[in-house]
């Protein structure tokens, strides 16, 4: 029996709901702040409407569903499901307003792009946008990447069950210190380090590969923020293409690695478990799964004189696999390339590299290599059961920050989630067929957009069906809260309509 | 006093040491893709 959600379940929700509104609002004075530095009056106005709307809202929401209640499960997963959406909308309102989308649609899109960490973009006319518009694409992807509950935990909420509640709704199932505040600001703290040491090198390569120092500045703290939280967007319509800087490629890389690591397994190697990096699961299989998918991207290329010499090679074919592995999504060529250059195989290298990912509780999506990890462990520890007589006692250790022994529950978990992935990898395939487009094509945009990656074959354009772009949509907030938050919401709206009172 | 001043400075340290340690990781990643790469270009190209 289901039981009907009450008025008061639905005044906790609303009530955090409006809470994260706020939130909202307060980070929109960032570009609000830097319009005025840049003398961007239009925008800042533009961000003084959005923001006067936006505090408006998240004070009445709050007000209006007050309560002194904590969050139950089914109320802290619902707040983490719907605040994507919420922020989404709202989100989109300075960028609508910009003028450099189509429609409202496609500033949801792009708000959803920019939480969710994917970096597909329908932004009309890119490299005349403000600089203030373009910072906030920027800064909802380094919101999105850290997570907009954990924001949330780090600025505005007490440490509360509820809080931990929420902050697994959000695709994070490991609390790395005893207090998940605590966890939030150790999150907060690995970021502004990396950013640092990572905008001063992206900036350095930049001036020295002669870009104006101003320029160089902002473009690196950008391409930082969406690197670091493996998003992808770029202040220009060329991505990484525009620099034509080699070591700037390498730098990036370098961070989109950073970016893909386990908040866990950075904790770790920062309190001084430095063998942890070489003894982790996840950095074991994210080796092993880069090693395959490289070598089936480079099968595609056999015969392809495309890359006549070994350093262009390197730089287009690694490059994109790291940024598709990662889920970062930078790309230092064009769409169409992907189609008419380099051929179904290496896509599919380059696809299969994008469906896995990079580490749980990082900032990338997808499966996530320590699932892969899990799965090949209990496939390898069923194997060697038939091997062994029936007496024997097999058990499966994996390391992962601890030795821990494999358990069905972890094997199921990590099943249920890759399938979850996959059946939404062929969603976003069979749509854009149904659109149009061929398979190739469709199944690699696809997992793009649902693996929270980014890179585009030539598909996402402003011009694409609506009704794709709202599946590009859900499956980049599917991908990005793994589930489970979205099916507790989507079991919350079942009992509102047929539980019993 | 000496023993939290201790502390500060060792988890500094620790820090510090890893925050090399992962540039450390990701230069061999990198440079891992860069040999792999060199050699199916040589073979096949």
């Amino acid at each position: 029996m289901i039981l009907r959600p009450t008025r008061e379940d639905y005044k906790i929700i609303g009530y955090y709901l409006g809470k994260i509104v706020i939130g909202i609002g307060i980070l929109m004075m960032i570009p609000f702040t830097l319009a005025l530095v840049y003398s961007e009056y239009r925008p800042a106005a533009d961000f003084l409407l959005s923001i006067s709307a936006v505090l408006l809202a998240g004070a009445c929401l709050s007000a209006i569903c007050y309560t002194k209640k904590d969050l139950a499960t089914m109320h802290a997963m619902s707040v983490a499901a719907l605040s994507w959406i919420v922020a989404m909308f709202v989100s989109a309102i300075p960028l609508y307003l910009s003028g450099h989308y189509g429609s409202y649609l496609d500033a949801c899109f792009e708000a959803m792009s920019g939480y969710a960490t994917t970096g597909l973009t329908l932004a009309n006319n890119l490299d005349h946008m403000a600089n203030s518009y373009n910072f906030w694409r920027h800064l909802t992807m380094f919101i999105g990447g850290q997570g907009i509950v954990v924001i949330a935990l780090t600025f505005l909420f007490r440490g509360t069950a509820g809080a931990f509640r929420m902050y697994v709704g959000e695709a994070r199932d490991e609390k790395i210190l005893p207090n998940v505040i605590e966890t939030s600001r150790f999150i907060w703290l690995v970021s502004i380090v990396f950013l640092i040491i990572g905008s001063a090198a992206l900036s350095a390569s930049a001036i020295i590969g002669g870009l104006k120092p101003a320029k160089a500045i902002f473009d690196s703290v950008c391409i930082f923020m969406a690197a670091w939280d493996t998003g992808g967007f770029t202040p220009q319509s060329q991505n990484i293409l525009f620099y034509h800087n080699f070591p700037f490629e390498i730098i990036t890389m370098a961070i989109m690695l950073l970016g893909s690591i386990n908040f866990a397994l950075h904790y770790a190697v920062w309190t001084g478990n430095r063998r942890e990096i070489y003894k982790n699961i996840e950095i074991i299989t994210l080796f092993f799964t880069m090693a395959v998918t490289l070598s089936i991207t480079a099968w595609g290329f056999i015969g392809n004189v495309v890359y006549p010499a070994a350093i262009p090679y390197f730089r287009k074919i690694f490059y994109h696999l790291i940024s598709g592995h990662t889920g970062t999504g930078y790309s230092t060529i064009y769409p169409r390339q992907f189609v008419n250059e380099w051929g179904p195989l290496a896509m599919l290298g380059i696809t299969i590299a994008m469906a896995i990912g990079g580490s749980v509780c990082s900032t990338t999506g997808a499966i996530k290599v320590l699932r892969i990890g899990v799965i090949y462990k209990a496939l390898r520890q069923d194997v060697k059961k038939l091997l062994l007589p029936d007496s024997s006692v097999l058990v499966q250790k994996v390391h992962h920050i601890k030795d821990m022994i494999l358990e069905d529950k972890h094997v199921r978990m990590a099943t249920l989630i890759l399938l979850s992935y996959l059946n939404l990898y062929i969603f976003g395939t069979i749509a854009g067929m149904l659109c149009g487009y061929p398979l190739a094509s469709s199944l690699f945009e696809s997992v793009s957009a649902a693996a929270n990656v980014g890179l585009s074959c030539g598909i996402t354009l402003p011009s694409m069906p609506s009704a794709l772009k709202i599946v590009y949509i859900i499956q980049m907030w599917a991908g990005r809260l793994e589930f489970i938050a979205i099916f507790a919401l989507g079991g919350m709206i079942i009992a509102s309509l047929k539980g019993r009172e | 006093m000496v023993s939290r001043v201790r502390d500060f400075f060792e988890s500094i340290g620790n820090g510090v040491l890893g925050i090399l340690a992962e540039i450390a990781l990701v230069a061999f990643f990198i440079l891992s893709g860069f040999v792999v790469c060199i050699i199916w270009w040589g073979i096949f190209k």
